[in-house]
Order: C-alpha cells, then structure tokens, then sequence
C-alpha cells in the first residue's frame, strides 16, 4: 500500500488533503519518527542533572534537534551564550531559505505566524505541500512539535528510571527519523523537479552534480557548515538545468 | 533551573528567532523569475542537502547497512513504488538486518 503516496506527490493530491484527518494522516509517521530522537535528547539530559523542567522548556523554546544535542555538552562545560548562539545558529541556519520560501503558507496574524515558524522543522517541511493551507501547515507543525516535547518529557522521565548502563547501548534511536527524511525528501524532490514539459536527463544529472557538491562541501566544511554555500550552488546548478 | 541551562536555551530561542521566525516577516518583490528559483528550485536544493546530510550523517556510524538502507529509501521513495510506512519498514529492518550480518 502507497501509505503516504498521495500526500508525498503534490501533482496527485486528493482534494480532501487538507481536511484535518487527512492531514493527521499525513504527519503520524513523521510525528512517530522524531519520538525516540527526542526521548534520547530527554533521557541524555536528565543524566547531565538537567531537570525535567529544563528538558520540557529546551523542547518547547528550542525545538532543534540536533540543536538541543549540541548544547547538552556545551552547557555542561559551561560555554556562554555567544558561543551557543554560534552553533545553534550555524546548526540551523538551513531554515532560513526554508521559513522563507514556506512563509506564504502561514497565517497572516502576527502572533499565530511567529508561533507557527517557531514549530518549523525539517520534518514539518518534508511534510507539507506547496498548496496547504495555514490550517494544514498548523495541524502537520503543531503535531510534529507536540510529539517532539512530550517525547522529550517522556524520555527524561525515563532516564531517570532506567539503569545508565542501558542508554550506552549501542542502539541508533536516530535512524528512524533519518529513514523518514530520507524518504520525503526524495518525494519532494520528485513532486518539485519531476514535472511535465521537464527533461528529466538535465535535471537528474544536476541533482546528482549537486548531490556530489554536497558531499564536497560537507568533507570540506564539515556538517555544520557547509549548509548555505552548497544549498545556493545546487540552487543555481538546478536552475541552470531548468529549461 | 541551572544557569548554563538558561543560557542554552536563551541560545536556542534566539536561533529560532532568527532563522525560524524573522524570515517569514520578510518580504521581498520578486519576479517571476526569481520566484521559480525561492519557490521550485531553492526548495529542491534543500532536499538534495537534507539527502546528501541524512546520508553522511549515517554513514559515518555504520558505513555499509546506512547506506544500503537509505540507498533503497532514495529509490523507493523516488519511484514512487510504496508509501511512507511501508518505506520507513523496510529501510529499518534492512539497517539493523545488516548490522546483524556485518557484526
């Protein structure tokens, strides 16, 4: 069964996609996806002698994920918030094309637009099509990030219950929110560049010039930083690829 | 709460603010042009990093099963040939299945 096929292919969307069972439909998996990676933010916490009230606002106000494991060790060596800012800024400075170009979909009251850019995350994004509405966009957005803070309670409740010998097992809780990503990403990339009166020859192989270029940048500038320059490199090669 | 605690998570509000929420109250005329590019294409190359990223990401931990797995997600996925869940299952099992395998 194409689970997910209708929601993923922007082209093929049903006209109920945007009801809200349609929509609740359409985020569960990722919602479910993100669960243990913030559980494992929450339990990691809690034996760095974080409070359970510290993991819940971390999750509610930072809502980053690799964000919130990169302070864990910085705030246990006490690092002040320039140098925080730096990293967290630099972790996620891929959102800002990102919060712009999905800004059109969000509310146009103050309040209500800068809560819901505040829950944007790259699974959220992955999620949503171009032509969701702003209820749509608030139903994937404020799912995902309820998921992700009562997943993070969860997991500091646990650790602080479970035994520490057990959270050093070498199991990667992460991987399937890397699964779930890897999968819309590559549907969005279908939806996006896979459209009628395209060559798909030039494009592919621009994506896979890009892809490359990532990969270059990534060895070169290291995870955290290759974001922006290989994001508007591959911009301009797909665009060059564009006919 | 712990003062290096409250300073995280100053950090990671101020970040949000940032990246998150100041750029959707940004406008900025555009022609058509550069609307293909913010809208198709800027979108695109995001995606084609979040891939490349995911995988890397994954590789450096467990080279072969990460990238058998995500491999077949990639093609399934771009195929179109099953759906989220269907994917996200068998990537999975074929992961830990080869971490079984290789030990």
């Amino acid at each position: 069964m194409n689970d997910a096929q209708p929601a993923m292919d922007e082209r093929a969307a049903p006209s109920g996609g945007n009801s809200r069972v349609a929509v609740l439909r359409r985020v569960a998996p990722a919602a479910i996806a993100v669960m243990p990676v913030s559980m494992l933010f929450g339990m990691l916490a809690v034996r760095s002698d974080w409070s359970l009230l510290e993991v819940v606002a971390i999750s509610l106000l930072g809502f980053s994920g690799s964000g919130q494991f990169a302070l864990l060790p910085l705030a246990d060596a006490g690092a002040g918030f320039f140098t925080m800012l730096l990293v967290t800024a630099s972790i996620n400075s891929r959102y800002l094309p990102i919060a712009y170009t999905s800004a059109k979909r969000l509310p146009s009251a103050a309040s209500r637009r800068a809560c819901l850019a505040h829950m944007l995350g790259d699974e959220a994004y992955a999620t949503e099509h171009e032509r969701d509405n702003a209820a749509s966009v608030r139903w994937i957005r404020l799912t995902i990030f309820t998921a992700w803070v009562l997943a993070g309670l969860v997991g500091a409740l646990l650790g602080q219950v479970i035994p520490a010998a057990w959270l050093g097992a070498d199991v990667n809780l992460g991987y399937p929110a890397s699964v779930v990503l890897m999968y819309l990403s590559a549907s969005q990339l279908r939806a996006r560049l896979w459209q009628q009166g395209q060559q798909k020859g030039p494009l592919l192989a621009a994506a896979g010039v890009s892809a490359g270029l990532a990969l270059l940048f990534i060895l070169w500038l290291g995870p955290v930083y290759f974001w922006i320059p290989s994001v508007l490199l591959a911009t301009f090669i797909l665009g060059r690829a564009w006919s | 709460m712990s003062e290096s605690v409250l300073v995280a998570i100053a950090a990671l509000f101020t970040t949000s603010c940032l990246v998150r929420i100041a750029p959707t109250f940004i406008s900025l005329r555009i022609d058509p042009g550069a609307q293909r590019y913010l809208e198709r294409l800027l979108p695109a190359a995001v995606f084609i990093n979040f891939a490349v990223y995911i995988a890397y990401s994954e590789m450096v931990r467990e080279p072969v099963p990460a990238l058998i797995s995500l491999a077949v997600v990639g093609a399934v996925a771009l195929l179109n040939l099953l759906g989220l869940i269907g994917t996200a299952v068998l990537g999975i099992t074929l992961y830990f299945v080869w971490i079984g395998i290789i030990g």
